[in-house]
């Protein structure tokens, strides 16, 4: 075997992926004065306008308008696609996309690579975790407790939010605001720190929001108690998209981490004008791609990263981690890695990159595939074990009168009174997000409506225009997350027979939803039609034995996609015996090694989880600097 | 053809398209997307089937459109596949291809897949008007537009469109 | 002059020229939005390839529209500061096109396509005067002169009047950042003691005159507003945007502001261009209801607008926020527009006549 040729520079710590964990990693490490050494396994997309505006074309011109259809899908670097799931069936895996699927159920989710990460086509929806969230197995006797509560994670929330630039006011966005019954007597206080808020003001509701708030103060049991029952209330979400920055408070500032912070700029990624953020101008297009990089992306901060390291900070594109080298004493003494000079062609240079710590950022499945690859990380067993994700269940109808679909942001609202409660010891809690682009995403409308009512239903002219806005405008969908609990047996592992072109390991996934999931399913399900009910929507809702994610519960079908949401997969935890890492997200096993991103999490719940691996990235940050300047000894 | 009567056929494909959707001509042809679709259909129609399909187009825009787009268009073996793909067009600035049987009878070309036109076809489909909305991703229409009554009903009063 | 009499008279001067630094602020935003929209966005120029032509002018015309729409919001601050009442829908004082701005003094514009004609025209509205010193006596030419003046005569009245007097005008009038979102810089409140709103509207007043022509910046095209970025780039006043869409080609921030901009590379494309008609007026689309309808719908909104603004300066702030959606609908419209050929078989095509309709 010939040798591999060494990076010239040793860096003090080596990024793996330049997604939202990968950026803000870097802009608070050469912040610090610590070089950056980044590796991204995808092309650097929108990094240029003239890029960024050319996804924009693509996406006009795809058939099939998918989360990915913006950005290529290149031949060395398969991503998953939701194109590609199908039902499992039979002992065979379904090998059709880029993920190896075991079943028994299909992992509907995916990610992009690409320089930016997922950040390029997610929503933005910024939710905190609830404080019981963080203690599942003290309260409920389910999954764990993470290592530290939720007190311990506020003040990087905060940093967070304003990393992102996250829009919501505080006063809306405590668990009593939003009409949760807390398992916690006490969770709503100081759930936010004395006079923080949030750096712009809320996105306006939408005005499906405020048909569907019609329904508040309705009550709806869940569960077996009484207590448990909830009134619903409609509440704004908090987004990670530009809105009107807060001016503060008598000109005070506005505490933010341990600083008093300025009124906040809203900011663009790329283009002449970055510098100066459009608000959202309601494109309606957050995914896959927003136009006007209104809605955050990684790209954002990692200007910043570039802006402040400037020689610190160093980024190798279109290069992908293949493997995790370790000396003799089981540290980290490099990364070799493919750099592909043209993307689509399988052809590499295998080169190492050198740093004083490595961090792996390359989100919950990638990261696990290349520790895997590595043999590293063994010791407890956990590493791609209780992978979770959000199972998105969608219910629609038609409303009784216009309620004016396809304008906005995704969503803007939910009925977030589900997020917790005392029924969380046998039925999984969930959300109930408010679609703002009537079945689009259900359905395929508005395209859909137009070939049913032209083929089958021979309209033409003005009846057909009329007859579109009819039913058009009544579209209404409520789309369900509901949390998952850690499993060991929903699992990631990898298998020589299953490589990409480039010679990677593709993931192999095993997946399955446990009874406290598809009851949370079936519980919202039942909110979901008794909302419907209350205000008048005629439920067109289909779950059919032939979608790929249908699975029944006390026996009724309904199906279920994936939200994206990839949890769970190297915990933090308090022993080298139940987790990856400790609650730093520094490897048990190998001293100058970590792991970052959601796959940190030790239990999903109900809140997207990118502020919070957000949050926790700084959390990391503040370690690895102590480490970088103690010269790496423990 | 000459220039002269490529005008006047392409004045009478804007009267069928326009019967066929129920926009006139001028918006139609305020999409910017005319001369393209006609130049699709004449790419994809053989050249006796595009004057059969456009020979009603001085009886259009009188009085008995609908007995016309009913009777000879709609459903007929040739015209009614074609009249579908065509209205389909306009709205989503998406080519639906003619059915199978179609093309045994009528001939096939190799224009004829599906496709979305143009980044401008997109943007242009007439769905989003028709629906009083705007093209995810393009023709933004404002900070906060979506909290404002949904657009009333075209010829309803407040015609909010765009 | 110390009797009330001259008082109010100097008020009423002050709030008569104000008034008509606002009406001059409107009335660049039609040609600047019809410039901006007759350009064929991307995507919608035949290409093989969906590149991008043309993007960068639509952006700088449009930052500049942005800039313009603060601009009125700081003038109308200012105005109601000294006790004014800023007027939008008085169609006496609307312009029709083309017109003569300053009274008659500065340069005239029109309402055209996108071409280097036109352009010429837009850096001519935002040349800087050679010499302030006329200006502050009253002989302006230029906008940044009239500016100069109106500054001068505000120093006047409230040294000669005291700032308490000059200042009366009701706080809840004022925008705020709250109420005002253009990304075009900060809106300035004319609020506080005597002495703070004095200095607010001067600053409200020098950050007009900054953003507009960049005389007050020494001789550097730089505005010092720094757009992140590999290059480090800093953004450049409104008279640099236009020469670099003349001279394809970006500023450095160092360059001199007599020389041609030395920086990188900007496309332009004068082709991919609406070939709408100059002027458009009501009269050609007499011969085209469906044409006119169009174009009536399109007035309809720009009346919306002006009558919004009316509202939000004089009586209901929240009035601001509505009017976003109605620019985007008239954008949308104005495009329709330009896409249909005017029925005289010229090859032209129709365009929007920004006519205010009146009240019904
Ligand atoms: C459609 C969709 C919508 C979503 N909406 C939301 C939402 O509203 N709210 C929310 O909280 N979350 C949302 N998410 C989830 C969110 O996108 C992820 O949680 C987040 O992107 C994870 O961040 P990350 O930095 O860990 O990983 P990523 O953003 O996925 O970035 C990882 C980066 O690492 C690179 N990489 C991976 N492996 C390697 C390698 N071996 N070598 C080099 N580089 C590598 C990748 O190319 C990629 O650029 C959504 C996800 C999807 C798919
Ligand atoms: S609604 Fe549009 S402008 Fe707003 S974030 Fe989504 S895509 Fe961007």
């Amino acid at each position: 075997m010939t040798a591999i040729p060494d990076d010239e520079r040793c860096y003090d710590v080596v990024i793996v992926g330049a997604g939202f964990a990968g950026g803000i990693l870097a802009k608070e490490l050469v912040s610090e004065g610590h070089s950056v050494l980044i590796l991204e396994a995808g092309e650097d997309h929108g990094k240029t306008w003239e890029t960024y505006r050319s996804y924009l074309d693509q996406y006009y011109l795809s058939l099939a308008k998918t989360p990915n259809s913006p950005y290529p899908n290149l031949p060395t670097l398969p991503s998953p696609s939701v194109l590609d799931i199908t039902a499992v069936r039979g002992t065979e895996p379904d090998t059709n996309g880029y993920f190896v699927q075991r079943g028994p159920l299909p992992f509907g989710s995916n990610y992009l690579m690409a320089y930016g990460g997922t950040s390029l086509h997610w929503l933005g929806t910024s939710l905190r975790m609830m404080p019981a969230d963080f203690e599942m197995q003290s309260r409920f006797g389910l999954g764990v407790d993470w290592p530290f509560k939720y007190d311990d994670l506020k003040k990087d929330y905060e940093r967070a939010e304003w990393e992102i630039g996250v829009s919501a006011d505080a006063v809306e966005q405590t668990p009593k605001a939003l009409g949760i019954k807390t398992s916690g007597p006490k969770d709503s206080n100081d759930y936010f720190a004395k006079d923080y808020d949030y750096p712009m003001h809320s996105i306006p509701s939408s005005y499906v929001d405020e048909f569907f708030a019609r329904a508040d103060g309705m009550a709806i049991e869940v569960g077996e108690d009484a207590s448990d029952t909830v009134h619903l209330k409609v509440s704004r979400t908090p987004q990670g998209r530009n809105s009107t920055p807060r001016s503060p408070k008598n000109g005070q500032g506005i505490p933010v981490g341990d600083e008093v912070r300025k009124q906040f700029q809203p900011r663009g990624a790329t283009g002449p004008f970055a510098y100066m953020g459009q608000r959202c101008e309601g494109n309606s297009s957050c995914i896959p791609i927003c136009p006007i990089q209104a809605k955050y992306n990684a790209m954002k901060t990692l200007e910043d990263a570039n802006h402040i390291g400037k020689s610190l900070m160093e980024t190798i594109t279109q290069a992908i981690a293949s493997k995790v080298e370790l000396d003799e004493n089981g540290r980290v003494s490099g990364i070799t890695y493919k750099k592909y000079p043209f993307p689509g062609v399988p052809q590499y240079e295998l080169r190492r990159a050198r740093g004083k710590h490595y961090v792996l950022a390359g989100g919950a499945v990638e990261n696990v595939t290349l520790a895997l690859a590595s043999g590293i990380c063994k010791s407890s067993d956990e590493l791609g074990r209780n992978l979770m994700d959000h199972p998105y269940m969608m219910t629609w109808g038609a409303a009784p009168e216009p309620v004016g679909p396809f304008r906005g942001p995704g969503s803007t609202s939910s009925y977030a009174n589900f997020r917790d409660g005392g029924f969380r010891d046998k039925t999984a809690a969930f959300r109930l997000e408010i679609g703002n682009w009537g079945w689009n995403f259900a359905a395929g409308s508005p395209n859909s409506d137009v070939a049913r009512l032209v083929e089958q239903e021979n309209l033409y002219g003005s009846a057909l225009r009329d007859k579109l806005y009819h039913d058009v405008q009544r579209q209404v969908r409520l789309g369900t997350l509901v949390e998952q609990l850690p499993r060991s047996t929903n699992r990631i592992t990898i298998d020589p027979a299953y490589r990409t072109p480039m010679g990677e390991y593709r993931p192999v996934i095993s997946y399955d939803l446990d009874d406290y999931s598809r009851a949370g399913l079936a519980a919202a399900y039942e909110a979901c039609v008794r909302i419907f009910q209350r205000l008048g929507i005629k439920n067109h809702t289909a779950y059919s034995p032939s979608d790929a994610g249908y699975f029944t519960y006390e026996g009724k079908g309904y199906t279920f996609f994936g939200a994206g949401h990839l949890v769970g997969t190297h915990r933090i935890g308090t022993h080298k015996s139940n987790s990856v890492t400790n609650d730093q997200m520094r490897s048990w096993d190998h001293d100058n090694l970590w792991l970052v991103g959601a796959g940190s999490m030790p239990t999903i719940a109900t809140s997207n989880p990118t502020l919070t691996l957000s949050a926790m990235v700084y959390r990391a940050a503040r370690a690895i600097t102590a480490a970088v300047r103690e010269g790496g000894a423990k | 053809m000459t220039t002269h009567d490529d005008t006047i056929a392409y004045d009478a494909f804007l009267t069928v398209s326009a019967a066929l959707t129920g926009y006139n001509a001028a918006e139609l042809q305020a999409t910017g997307c005319a001369a393209e679709y006609w130049h699709h259909v004449q790419q994809v129609l053989p050249e006796d089937i595009l004057k059969k399909f456009l020979s009603p187009a001085p009886r259009l825009g009188k009085k008995d459109d609908d007995k016309i787009i009913r009777e000879s268009y709609l459903p007929d073996r040739c015209l009614g596949p074609v009249a579908r793909s065509l209205i389909q067009l306009w709205y989503t600035g998406q080519w639906v291809p003619l059915p199978q049987e179609w093309r045994e009878n009528y001939g096939a070309s190799r224009f004829d897949v599906v496709k979305i036109i143009s980044t401008r076809a997109y943007k242009e489909g007439l769905v989003w008007d028709a629906i009083g909305a705007h093209p995810q991703g393009a023709k933004q229409q404002g900070f906060g537009a979506w909290s404002l009554e949904p657009p009333k009903q075209r010829g309803q009063a407040d015609d909010r469109n765009s | 002059m110390t009797s009330n009499d001259t008082l109010e008279k100097t008020r009423g001067k002050l709030c008569g020229l104000l008034q008509k630094a606002l009406i001059l602020e409107l009335s660049t935003i039609p040609p600047y939005a019809t410039a901006c929209y007759s350009i064929l966005e991307q995507g919608q120029y035949d290409r093989s390839e969906p590149t991008i032509v043309n993007a960068e002018p639509i952006e700088v015309i449009r930052q500049v529209m942005v800039e313009e729409m603060l601009h009125m919001v700081l003038v109308a601050n200012v105005l109601n500061s000294i006790g004014g009442h800023p007027k939008l829908n008085d169609p006496d004082q609307l312009p029709t096109y083309p017109t003569k701005l300053l009274d008659g003094r500065g340069p005239e514009v029109h309402l055209r396509r996108f071409t280097p004609q036109q352009v010429k025209s837009f850096r001519l509205i935002e040349t800087a005067p050679k010499d302030t010193g006329p200006a502050k006596k009253g002989d302006y030419h230029t906008i940044g002169g009239f500016y100069t003046y109106i500054k001068q005569e505000l120093e006047n009245a409230c040294d000669t009047f005291g700032n308490d007097a000059i200042f009366i005008g009701d706080e809840k009038r004022q925008i705020s950042n709250d109420d005002y979102f253009g990304a075009g810089g900060e809106v300035i409140e004319v609020v506080g003691t005597p002495k703070q709103r004095r200095n607010s509207a001067m600053r409200a007043i020098t950050e007009i005159m900054e953003e507009g022509e960049g005389a007050d910046l020494g001789h550097r095209a730089g505005d010092k507003d720094i757009i992140p970025g590999p290059e480090g780039r800093e953004d450049v006043a409104h008279y640099f945007k236009f020469n670099e869409i003349l001279h394809s080609r970006y500023y450095h921030p160092d360059d001199a502001v007599d020389e041609p901009p030395t920086g990188g590379d900007l496309i332009v494309d004068w082709s991919a261009v609406s070939p709408m008609q100059d002027d458009p007026c009501e009269g050609n689309y007499a011969r085209a209801p469906e044409v006119a309808a169009i174009s009536a719908e399109f007035n309809t909104a720009w009346t919306g607008l002006l009558d919004g603004l009316e509202t939000a300066f004089n009586t209901d702030k929240s009035a601001l926020r509505d009017l976003v959606p109605t620019m985007y609908i008239m954008k949308s419209l104005a495009q329709k527009l330009m896409r249909i050929p005017l029925p005289d078989g010229s090859g032209e095509t129709a365009g929007p006549t920004w006519t205010y309709l009146g009240k019904a």
